[in-house]
């Protein structure tokens, strides 16, 4: 899977806010709220294919949870983030 | 003889090099609050120079828009941007360096004609250049100021922004029409975010040289009931960033757009009023200014 390009993260206050456009001159832009987790993963698979067993591997590197939680984890990220049209297979 | 003519816009200087300062001040007659007379900065966005030779790319335009009854194309190339707008028979070109520092036109600046040429351009440049070196962006609203303070009114078109405004005049004395299209919104550091006037206001004359703090933004929609919610920071975002001009095809601009737009959020709260035409209505938003 990779991320598509044209992605920002931004900050206010606390909150982490992905912006990403799509469709080059069309007005279409999807701003969605990342958590901690989300943010991390988001940011180091800038530009790179990833898997789920990728992202799997590095929630429990960094968050110290059972595979089985990273995997469901990362699962369900992936699919909000694949029909908010940010991820493609 | 070559003149100058140099105007002020939310306190950006820029300038155009004409044959004659006169008429090209009556063509333009709503910048006429905005002249800068006796000026001795040298910190200019642009200056528009004419009579220029501008030839159009041979390759299809990264951008084609329709604005005010004018279709703009444009084109971006290393030399610079280049921008044609026709209206009718007439077209017009405009081109500029990456940097601002070379801005033409093929326009003489003499003939009345080119008035909505010269207006739709200095409206576009200006946004691009002032985002460029001051972190300044136009933003689609109406607004109203009370006491130095204001209220900044979005939405989108026909959802009674100028509707909701009116409404303030006629119920909050005191309070006036800043502007009611395309205001400016200026960042400082370490001072209030403020809004200020433009020498355009959409079809409403108001083209004020003057500005206000912004207190608050407020995303309108029509309902039957009234209702002022402030929104949380993913809305505000989307909301705020709808209603900012940019250049879409210019990713950089678009960048920028949302580096001020961020900036701005951090600030200044953005509501959400779900209203009715009413006095009810502007009794929620008068109680931001308070």
């Amino acid at each position: 899977m990779k991320i598509k390009e044209n992605i920002k993260i931004k900050q206010i206050g606390e909150e982490s806010i992905l912006v990403c456009h799509d469709g080059g001159t069309l007005n279409y832009t999807r701003i969605i709220s990342l958590n901690k987790s989300a943010e991390f993963l988001i940011s180091e698979s800038f530009g790179r294919d990833f898997t789920l067993q990728d992202w799997a591997e590095r929630l429990t590197g960094k968050y110290g949870i059972s595979k089985a939680q990273a995997m469901a984890d990362a699962r369900a990220l992936v699919e909000k983030l694949i029909q908010a049209g940010v991820v493609y297979e | 003889m070559k003149e100058e003519i140099i105007y002020g816009v939310a306190d950006h200087l820029f300038s155009i090099d004409t044959p004659d300062r006169e008429v090209t001040s009556d063509i333009l007659f709503n910048y006429k609050p905005f002249l800068v007379e006796n000026n001795s900065d040298n910190d200019f966005l642009f200056s528009l120079k004419g009579n220029g030779k501008i030839r159009i790319p041979n390759a299809p335009s990264d951008d084609a828009l329709e604005w005010n009854g004018v279709d703009y194309n444009v084109y971006h190339s290393p030399e610079g941007m280049i921008i044609s707008m026709r209206q009718g028979d007439e077209e017009h070109r405009f081109f500029a360096s990456p940097d601002w520092k070379e801005v033409v036109s093929d326009l003489t600046f003499t003939n009345e004609r080119e008035a909505v040429f010269l207006n739709s351009f200095l409206r576009l440049a200006f946004g691009m250049a002032s985002i460029l070196k001051y972190r300044t962006i136009k933003i689609h609203a109406s607004v109203t100021e009370l006491n130095g303070k204001a209220l900044v009114f979005l939405g989108k078109s026909g959802t009674g922004k100028s509707t909701h405004s009116r409404l303030w005049r006629e119920f909050v004395p005191g309070c006036t029409l800043l502007n009611d299209d395309e205001p400016l919104i200026r960042l400082f550091e370490n001072e209030p975010v403020r809004v200020y006037g433009a020498p355009w206001s959409g079809s409403t004359t108001c083209y004020r040289n003057e500005s206000a703090e912004v207190a608050a933004f407020v995303h309108l929609y029509q309902s039957p009931d009234n209702n002022l919610t402030k929104l949380k920071n993913v809305e505000a975002l989307s909301s705020l960033y709808a209603s900012a001009a940019m250049l879409r095809s210019d990713i950089g601009n678009r960048n920028r757009v949302l580096d001020i737009v961020t900036e701005i959020l951090q600030r200044v709260p953005v509501y959400r009023l779900d209203c009715r035409p009413d006095y009810e209505a502007v009794s929620l938003t008068r109680s931001l200014l308070s």
